[in-house]
């Protein structure tokens, strides 16, 4: 006998338990010579989609099972294994049952539960007391599994075992737990063990294995170790061949919709279409597009989507039904039949999209549409999902939680008694200082690099990286199935309620092929919602997505000029910067701007190029005549994902497929090197078809560059028409606009206090929180002919759905501060925070007089019998004097109406000759000066070489700080930490855009209040 | 009455940097326990121009300075500096009381000083140089009224002495609120309303603030505006039980020196019944002529008042001694326990005679005799390598068995060797007389390996159990770190 088959593995997805990834074991085995190898692990097969693929790379047969925690007749566990596709489906089941009926993160299961799926499953048990009740469920199905781990406790065990089995006549066979791929994991292993109990490795004891005996072993190894009884391994391939499945047969159906009588999929897949486009083009639709339909109908049947396609059409029409805003993105956007049923909202004739980006007959994949659907009510459309399609049916995708470098040191370094103190200390300049933990890092910390424990810190944390943590849910995905989902994978319950998720991730369902639906949360629907509600109401105006005004002038003045906070996608601070450059006057202007602020054409060196052709000081050229149909609109920079599946389609022989495979060896060519098999193909092709060599290398270098960060152009367009509304909707109805932003926050780059000041300089006149006038949320109300924003209870800070609640049940006006505290019967603190963010200033009474009289009040709330107020001595208070009541309203309520905090430091600004941000954003290149603002906003992207971005504002507008590393650190505190921050440094304007430079950063040495106002970091 | 505030201000923070020297340049807190939310109690200076304050948690400090130091708060260090303070401080008052609620805080009557010190400023002087000393920063005020004076010292560092009463309540009103150790939410309060100073504090009205703020700030108004008598509580330092018996002539006869112990152990007992108190220890010391003293302690299983069987202990201790030189005189110190009345009289009257008891006090006995480690107990601990799998630890108790678990026929017992035996190596030749004595191997089970603790020191063993010819069961390990065999022990 030469080989033996491992029957009981299992990998890291026996979350803290397996040392070795998958596919690691996998390539063992197969190095090994075995002719397979199981993948049991505890609770799940969240791993085997991983092995599958290993094993079917390499050639190796992989058995597919689990190790099951039973809890009857005592805790224990045994090891199944499918033997075809009805025992898969059995093991699925079982594992989401076992999940089922216990808390997130375990499974367990009793001998009754067993029973019903026993049938197409092998059992290998190791625990005498089983044998005999598992052999009712079982019958010649189970084996006795014998280890030999070299463990002196296990003799007793083992030998009690055998004479069970052959008292009940049940074979034997061999093998050991198999924990990782090789005995050097065996310090990882201790280690996960130790995370998983919560202890130490010197306090672990024998929670530990005693050896490292639980490695993949040689089939000499285990001739060795089973000497005796050689027929204990033979029987393992025996067993293995008994277990005939293979992932491969997996048989994925999309869920059938309901259909009208005597229609076939198809049939009303293409009659909806036809309907739908007949609405984009009332008369006569266009020849092209209707040759288009043409081609994805043909497709779709022929690929047999069109279950998807109706089930997207049918959450779109949920939504419709319920007045929940949505709309699709990504790739979805290129085919005309989405944009006919109402998916997508962007026309990928009249953009010229590439319909191959979305779906091709080469690569026979499931086509990936994504809704976004106005966050506060998604949930909605999730459980409707659940609902329409049932528990069994429609469950949501996994997101694994794996190991961060950061994590790591923290859970490795607790195991190996480190202080904690320290260990945060160190994963904290993880990230920060450093970007791998290294000799040096440690030594920061103050940790002696040449210490063994320290050692150990360095190389565990980096094996442990990358090593699955635990199970978390997908922000949107979902798998729908025609079959219960719970065949094809174990389901479990979420940990948010009413959830329930598969045991794989996306990459497993992309691997596998099956379909999935993504519907993800967007803030900015959710504000474009309202604010058409808002319009409604007050401007008696009624707006939808697609009857907002196209093309007008003034939005795009607006937008030119940077001026764009709050709007979708073009807010932030490299977006703001580009816009004064690029100058969109077009919906496909404001596409580009859109995609090119991103780090794929940053780094690829798009950017520059495009911007001088756009301004004219540098001619666009195409290499070869084909290409000025694909990158003319781009003047001759490829911007786009499609255009880069264009160039090799046209000019390097690509079909649709193989273009498509370009796009994704693109996205992964960092991790994988991918892209460069294409480099010598794409490169001959096009100068077979006379594109110099030079030029071809340049391409080449660009879709490299690209990487995967670059947008593909229907995503960008999609994007695109929402933050055209978004800056529509600011560019005319300001008012309307800013309250329905201040209502979906949080969202986008900006604090409230950020917006409101915007607010303000753009004439909107926004009111205080006032107890007699507020709602729970922000509203409108209208003066002189205009409409202001009164601010809402929701930006008090500590106010939740108690106080929400509260207000919805009791409507102002109140008589006065007793009528208020005893109808709303809110708690101290919030009556408090009240009084001090001013709600009281309409009973013509002072804050702090508000402060004191609240907490007599209170007193006496619970009287029935109105008393008049308490004649005790009377308490005289000083005035809050202005700056301080808006120190205070930004405390209370992050924001404030009365002021900015910087418009009574200004006379003293002035006396230094300290310019404002207008003056300063009006200063001639190369000037130096000093500024003094607050830090609303800091960027540190990584594709910034060190460079830190600070947003300073003051009463008069922004500022563009950039900090050079070298500065940043020499003044890391108040780089860090400074609100108010003082900076001197050299103007550097350019096309209107103005950056100030830093040279010194200082302390202005005012009084400021830290408390109240928020920074908002981004890296 | 002159009383006399003395405050070390952040008096755990202080130790710290004096156990740290090289940390005082540098950013320090001092953390609630060692975790990274852990709360900040105390900052030093360079960690407060950073904005690191207490309250905060040492994460979010850490965000502030990547060199900051933290030191965890120990409550015993702390107390004993405290004790070593008060009886230092006594030194310089009779009237010395530890403040109730600041650890940093003492009270001193400073009254009547002069005639030893000559001017009140001299004697102030002369406690912040010891203080000084000690590497502590302290505040030293001297005045009429208690709050006052306690305001003024956080105001700060070194001596203030001051003479007029007045002066006192009108620069104490200028004291700022947060120097006062005010709880945070009210601090908060008259933050809020405008009240910074202990002046504006007490021009509120006193009734207005108890029926809003309640008791503590009642308190505060009527301590801060001198309304409430706070007389000086000195803490009497605790008096030891002590009998001293002096032998005259010396003698080294032990049954002479118990007969004299005796009588002056009845006379102890007495005075601790009187205080409700029972001996849990006692001291014995025996000043010899012509030789170093000699100190024994011996230790009870139960606090106990019974003297014959305190004797006993002490006869057992003192026979198991040689005594140097004859006893010129012996004292007798108590280590004492307080008890119940009721207690005290189950004490006195004695306690029924059961096994339990009578076994804790034969081990009490040998205790006596061994001294207090003499007596240990197996306690099994879950670890792989068999020295590791248990512990010895001190006892003083017995309890019945209660076997865990039932064997219908005896178990094997391993039983092994402190030290394991080196075995030689397995001969080429004649490998029958590797294991001498013990008889020729005839049959091996094994291996079972233990490979591990990586993190310290590793081991690496293969374990046999052998069957010999001489009908023993040996169990033997190799030793691959150290390429040896070992005898680790034998099943019997």
């Amino acid at each position: 006998m030469n080989a033996y088959v491992p029957l009981w593995v299992k990998s890291n997805f026996s979350f803290l338990e397996g040392a070795s990834h998958p596919h690691e074991l996998v390539e063992q085995a197969h190095q090994w010579g075995l002719p397979a190898i199981a993948l049991t692990d505890r609770d799940g097969v969240y791993g085997i989609v991983q092995a599958h693929t290993k094993a079917q790379e390499l050639g190796i047969k992989l058995l597919i099972g689990s190790e099951l925690t039973l809890t009857e007749p005592h805790s224990s566990s045994v090891v199944v294994l499918a033997q075809n596709r009805q025992g898969y489906s059995n093991l699925c089941q079982l594992l989401s049952k076992g999940h089922l009926q216990t808390h997130k993160g375990a499974s367990l299961l009793n001998l009754d539960d067993l029973l019903p799926f026993a049938e197409h499953l092998l059992a290998l048990c190791t625990d005498p007391h089983l044998l005999e009740p598992l052999q009712t469920a079982f019958a010649d199905r189970l084996y006795a599994l014998f280890v030999n781990h070299l463990n002196v406790q296990q003799v007793q065990h083992q030998q009690e075992l055998k004479k069970t089995a052959h008292r009940l006549k049940i074979p034997l066979v061999g093998g050991n737990e198999v924990l990782y791929h090789t005995p050097a994991r065996q310090p990882l292993q201790d280690v996960l063990t130790c995370i998983r109990h919560g202890v130490t490795l010197p306090t672990a004891g024998t929670l530990l294995r005693p050896n490292a005996e639980h490695y993949l072993k040689t089939a000499q190894n285990m001739r060795q170790l089973f000497m005796e009884e050689p027929e204990l391994l033979q029987r393992t391939l025996e067993i293995a061949e008994r277990c005939t499945f293979s992932l491969t047969e997996l048989r994925y159906r999309y869920p059938g919709e309901k259909l009208p009588q005597g229609l076939s999929e198809t049939d009303w897949l293409s009659h909806l279409t036809y309907e739908g486009i007949r609405k984009r083009y009332p008369g006569d639709s266009p020849p092209q597009v209707v040759q288009q339909i043409k081609r994805e109908l043909q497709l779709i049947q022929e690929l047999d989507y069109g279950g998807y396609f109706l089930t997207m059409y049918e959450i779109v029409q949920f939504c419709r039904s319920q007045n929940i805003f949505c709309q699709g993105r990504g790739s979805a956007a290129n085919s005309v039949v989405c944009f006919a049923l109402g998916i997508t909202a962007v026309d990928p004739i009249q953009l010229d999209l590439l319909f191959e980006r979305f779906l091709s007959r080469e690569r026979a994949e499931p086509p990936d549409i994504d809704l976004d659907i106005e966050h506060n009510r998604r949930e909605e459309v999730i459980q409707w999902v659940y609902n329409r399609y049932g528990r069994r049916y429609a469950a949501m995708v996994a997101n694994v939680i794996r190991y961060r470098t950061r994590s790591a040191i923290r859970e490795v370094g607790k195991t190996l008694g480190l202080p904690l103190t320290a260990l945060d200390r160190l994963s904290k300049l993880l990230g920060s200082r450093f970007s791998d933990l290294s000799d040096e890092a440690l030594r920061y910390a103050g940790l002696d690099p040449l210490s063994p424990v320290h050692q150990h810190l360095l190389s565990l944390s980096a094996e442990i990286v990358d090593f699955p943590r635990h199970l978390s849910i997908h922000p949107g995905g979902f798998l729908l199935g025609h079959e219960p989902v719970d065949t094809l994978v174990p389901i479990e319950p979420g940990a948010m309620p009413g959830r329930t998720v598969i045991q794989w991730d996306k990459y497993a369902i992309e691997d596998l092929g099956l379909f999935k639906v993504d519907l993800l949360g967007l803030g900015a629907l959710t504000q474009v919602h309202e604010c058409f509600d808002l319009l409604r109401q007050f401007e008696n105006k009624d707006f939808s997505l697609a009857s907002v005004p196209h093309e007008d002038a003034s939005t795009y003045r607006m937008i030119s000029r940077g001026d764009t906070l709050g709007t979708f996608q073009i807010e932030s601070r490299a977006q703001m910067s580009m816009l004064p450059r690029l100058r969109p006057k077009t919906f496909y202007d404001l596409v580009i701007e859109v995609a090119i602020v991103r780090p794929g054409p940053i780094q690829g060196d798009m950017v520059h190029p495009y911007l001088r052709r756009r301004d004219g000081l540098e001619k666009a050229d195409y290499p070869h005549p084909q290409l000025k149909q694909v990158l003319e609109k781009t003047l001759g920079v490829p911007l786009f994902q499609e255009q880069v599946m264009k160039i090799a389609i046209l000019v390097g022989g690509y079909t649709p497929g193989e273009a498509d495979q370009l796009r994704r060896d693109m996205a992964a060519w960092k991790s994988s090197g991918r892209i460069e098999r294409h480099h010598d193909k794409l490169i001959a092709r096009m100068i077979q078809n006379n594109i110099t060599p030079e030029f071809a290398e340049r391409i080449f270098s660009q879709i490299r560059g690209f990487g995967e960060y670059g947008f593909p152009e229907s995503h960008a367009a999609s994007f695109a028409l929402i933050a055209y509304i978004t800056a529509y909707l600011r560019c005319h109805h300001p008012a309307a606009f800013t309250c329905s932003l201040l209502n979906a926050q949080p969202m986008g780059f900006y604090s409230p206090a950020t917006i409101v000041e915007d607010a303000k300089r753009r004439g909107v006149q926004v009111a205080p929180i006032d107890a007699n006038h507020s709602q729970w949320n922000c509203s409108l109300f209208r003066h002189d002919n205009t409409l202001g924003v009164r601010m809402g209870y929701r930006y008090i800070k500590g106010f939740g759905q108690n106080e929400q609640q509260i207000f919805q049940q009791t409507s102002a006006p109140y008589k006065n501060l007793e009528d208020f505290v005893r109808r709303t019967q809110l708690s101290t603190s919030a009556l408090l925070q009240l009084a001090e963010a001013g709600a009281f200033d309409c009973f013509k009474m002072s804050r702090r007089t508000a402060l004191w009289d609240i907490q007599e009040i209170l007193k006496r709330r619970g009287d029935s019998l109105v008393l008049p107020k308490y004649s005790g001595s009377i308490a005289q208070f000083r005035d809050v004097p202005l700056e301080e009541q808006i120190f205070w309203d930004y405390r209370t309520s992050e924001h404030s109406t009365r002021g900015h905090p910087i418009a009574k430091l200004r006379p003293q600004l002035s006396e230094q000759n300290i310019p404002t941000a207008q003056q300063l954003n009006s200063l001639p290149d190369g000037t130096r000066t000093n500024y003094v603002g607050m830090t609303i906003c800091r960027q540190h992207p990584a594709t910034a070489a060190g460079v830190t971005f600070y947003t300073l504002e003051d009463e008069t507008g922004f500022v563009n700080l950039v900090v050079w590393h070298q500065i940043f650190e020499r003044y890391s505190v108040l780089a860090r930490t400074a609100l108010l921050m003082g900076v001197h440094g050299k103007i550097q304007s350019e096309n209107g855009v103005v950056h100030f430079i830093a040279d010194k950063l200082w302390d202005p040495q005012i009084a400021f209040p830290s408390d109240g106002t928020t920074v908002r970091s981004f890296h | 009455m002159t009383l006399a505030c003395i405050d070390i201000p952040a008096l755990p923070l202080q130790l710290a940097l004096r156990e740290h020297p090289d940390w005082r340049l540098h950013p320090v807190v001092m953390v609630q326990e060692d975790r990274p939310e852990a709360l900040i109690l105390y900052a030093n200076r360079p960690a407060q121009k950073l904005s690191i304050h207490p309250g905060l948690r040492f994460n979010q400090a850490q965000a502030l300075s990547s060199q900051l130091h933290a030191a965890i708060f120990d409550p015993i260090a702390l107390e004993h500096e405290r004790d070593a303070l008060f009886k230092l401080l006594t030194r310089f008052s009779p009237g010395v009381e530890p403040d109730k609620y600041s650890s940093g805080i003492f009270w001193l009557d400073a009254s009547g000083l002069r005639r030893m010190y000559r001017t009140t400023p001299q004697w102030g002087k002369k406690i912040l140089s010891v203080l000084q000393q000690r590497q502590l920063i302290t505040s030293v005020v001297v005045g009429t009224y208690r709050y006052c004076i306690f305001a003024l010292a956080r105001m700060r560092v070194g001596l203030w002495v001051l003479e007029n009463p007045e002066e006192e309540l009108i620069l104490a009103r200028r004291v700022p609120l947060h120097k006062l150790d005010l709880s945070a939410k009210l601090l908060q309060t008259f933050h809020l309303l405008g009240v910074h100073t202990l002046g504006d504090f007490l021009s509120l009205p006193a009734d207005g603030l108890r029926l809003r703020y309640g008791d503590e700030a009642f308190a505060l108004y009527q301590r801060a505006s001198g309304q409430t008598y706070e007389p000086l509580e000195p803490t009497q330092p605790v008096e030891i039980v002590r009998q001293t018996l002096q032998i005259e002539p010396a003698d080294d006869d032990l049954t002479r020196l118990l007969f004299g112990i005796k009588t002056h152990l009845h006379a102890m007992t007495d005075i601790l019944s009187k205080r409700c108190e029972a001996l849990t220890a006692l001291h014995v010391k025996l000043l010899l002529d012509h030789a170093p003293a000699l100190h024994e302690r011996v230790e009870f299983s139960k606090p106990t008042l019974d003297v014959l069987q305190i004797l006993e202990l002490v006869r057992l201790r003192l026979s198991a001694t040689s005594l140097a030189g004859p006893v010129k005189e012996i004292i007798l110190e108590a280590e004492t326990f307080g008890v119940h009345p009721e207690q005290l009289a189950l004490l006195l009257q004695g306690t029924p005679k059961r096994d339990l008891m009578a076994a804790a006090r034969a081990l009490a006995r040998i205790r006596a005799a061994y001294g207090h480690n003499s007596v240990q107990r197996a306690q099994l601990l879950n670890f792989h390598l068999p020295e590791q799998s248990f512990t010895w630890t001190p006892t003083t108790e017995v309890f019945f068995p209660s076997p865990a678990q039932k064997f219908d026929s005896p178990p094997l017992i391993r039983r092994f060797f402190a030290i394991p035996h080196v075995l030689p190596q397995v001969p080429r030749h004649e490998p029958e007389t590797w294991l001498g004595s013990w008889g020729v191997a005839q049959k091996f089970q094994g291996p079972f390996r233990i490979f591990g603790q990586w993190w310290s020191h590793s081991s690496a063993r293969d374990y046999f159990f052998i069957d010999t010819t001489t009908a023993q069961i040996l169990w033997v390990y190799y030793d691959s770190h150290k390429r040896r065999w070992f005898l680790q022990g034998t099943v019997d």
